[in-house]
């Protein structure tokens, strides 16, 4: 399969070709925090599974691109809800 | 790190909108540029925010940014993800009876489209609309629309320094001598402060009082949805969004009133290019916390359910808080230079506006580094507008 084929994050269909241009695009900047400008650039990892899925995958692209592996990365920023929250839930929350 | 000799004839300060605009302008016309970023690109204001452009605050510069916008991503061969997206400010019978309490409905009333049409183009909205007010918006990717701009700024020869924290400027005979940082120093002709809600900090080092004070902001995202129409880029809850003047201290700030407190003005908008819905929006006064609040965000949820009831069971995905550049004087922009000292310059103040006229700025400031001279009208937006402050 060519790399404009190969979905890597599923749900919001981002492929391994669009990821690899991210990856490069921000370490030509001089990026640090690489796996959160894949998600600024493209989105990846931030559908209805918040990155369970593609996390690992995109953190293996990055190593092919960059030669650096997960652990030389700083942590990924992470948002709340830990998992997905009804608005109505969230609207009628008693504090 | 920087070089022991690095001399450009204009720093950038701040990898935000205005700050990467301006370095992308310049190096566009063959000035020596560098640019230096304490975090990553878009990392501040530009990076938390629902990548809709406004520019009320600033009417000389609204009516020509679709100049830029239009023709930007062919002309840096990257796709900033720049759409119409219409708008409606929709009213409720309690936004009514408000309103008719402060004497302001007439006004509004005769611009409205009725509730009985607007059911009617758009099923999702509450039964008891009473009428809207429909408008054209606009969206932009502010990731996109930023590293566009740095890779076609570096391809000109700008220098991008990340993670580089300005720790002072040197200033000597009322001049810009040297930008000093946490990884080198940088000589330097001119100083343009685009650090955004961090503005005020960049002129201290100066020795100079810039009234720009972190406001900030905060938004939830949903799962995907289909995309509403016709309003596909934002519904407002009228009475909220239109007429609290919010941030005016003390008052805001001791209020009880968590509209007034928060600065909520509540929206829902959509996301033209990944499909799901953005909730917003908070104006609070509480310093560089930009930790989400569940007070804030429990509210914006609410009053946006109140306008369409239909989202109710929508998933929220992600929840997430930043803090815009605000001039607490004015609430208008700062551009342009400073008197007292030769080549400090100032680009930041967008509020919750930065992202409509951000790009223009840029390149206004571009125009006066090298010719003196702005071919838009940005006098009403001078630092010397601040008579009074030491």
């Amino acid at each position: 399969m060519k790399e404009e084929e190969i979905i890597i994050c599923r749900c919001m269909e981002v492929t391994d070709k669009e990821i690899r241009e991210a990856i490069r695009l921000a370490a030509s900047i001089g990026s640090i925090s690489i796996q959160d400008q894949v998600k600024k650039l493209t989105s990846a990892g931030m559908g209805l599974c918040q990155g369970r899925t593609c996390q690992q995958l995109i953190e293996r692209l990055i190593f092919e691109e960059t030669g650096k592996n997960p652990n030389e990365l700083p942590p990924i920023s992470a948002r709340p809800p830990t998992k997905p929250i009804k608005l109505e839930t969230l609207g009628e929350m008693k504090r | 790190m920087i070089k022991a000799d690095e001399e450009t004839e204009v720093t950038v300060i701040g990898g935000g909108i205005f700050g990467i605009s301006t370095a992308y302008y310049l190096a566009k016309r063959g000035v020596d540029v560098a640019l230096v970023e304490k975090n990553e690109l878009a990392s501040g204001a530009t990076g938390n925010n629902n990548g809709m452009c406004g520019a009320y605050s600033s009417p000389e510069i609204a009516e020509h940014w679709h100049e830029i916008y239009n023709n930007l991503s062919e002309e840096i061969k990257f796709n900033i993800e720049y759409k119409e997206s219409p708008d409606i400010v929709i009213y409720t019978p309690e936004n009514v009876k408000e309103m008719k309490k402060l004497g302001i409905w007439e006004s509004y009333s005769s611009k409205m489209v009725t509730g009985d049409e607007l059911k009617d183009k758009e099923p999702l909205l509450a039964d008891d609309i009473v009428g809207g007010i429909e408008s054209m918006g606009y969206f932009v990717n502010p990731f996109r629309l930023c590293y566009g701009y740095a890779q076609a700024a570096k391809g000109l020869g700008c220098k991008i320094h990340l993670h580089t924290a300005v720790e002072g400027i040197k200033i000597s005979n009322n001049r810009v001598k040297e930008v000093i940082t946490s990884r080198g120093s940088i000589k330097t002709d001119f100083v343009v402060n685009a650090a955004g809600a961090w503005s005020s900090r960049i002129g201290e080092m100066a020795g100079i009082n810039i009234p720009i004070i972190p406001q900030k902001g905060e938004i939830l995202v949903t799962e995907q949805a289909p995309k509403p129409h016709p309003y596909h880029g934002r519904i407002a809850n009228g009475f909220l969004y239109n007429t609290y003047p919010y941030n005016k201290e003390p008052e805001a700030v001791e209020s009880k009133d968590p509209r007034i407190k928060l600065g909520i003005s509540a929206y829902i908008h959509y996301y033209p290019f990944t499909n799901n819905y953005g909730m917003g929006g908070s104006h609070e006064l509480v310093g560089y916390d930009s930790r989400v609040n569940p007070d804030t965000v429990s509210y914006i949820a609410k009053q946006c359910m109140r306008i369409v009831p239909s989202l109710k069971q929508i998933n929220i995905i992600r929840m997430h808080a930043g803090v815009r550049p605000y001039c607490y004087i004015d609430e208008k922009p700062i551009l342009g230079r400073v008197d007292s000292i030769e080549g400090f310059i100032i680009a930041t103040g967008g509020g919750g506006q930065g992202l409509g006229i951000g790009p223009m700025s840029g390149k206004l400031i571009s125009e006066l580094i090298i010719e003196n001279k702005t071919s838009l009208p940005i006098d009403a937006y001078s630092y010397s507008r601040f008579k009074n402050i030491k």
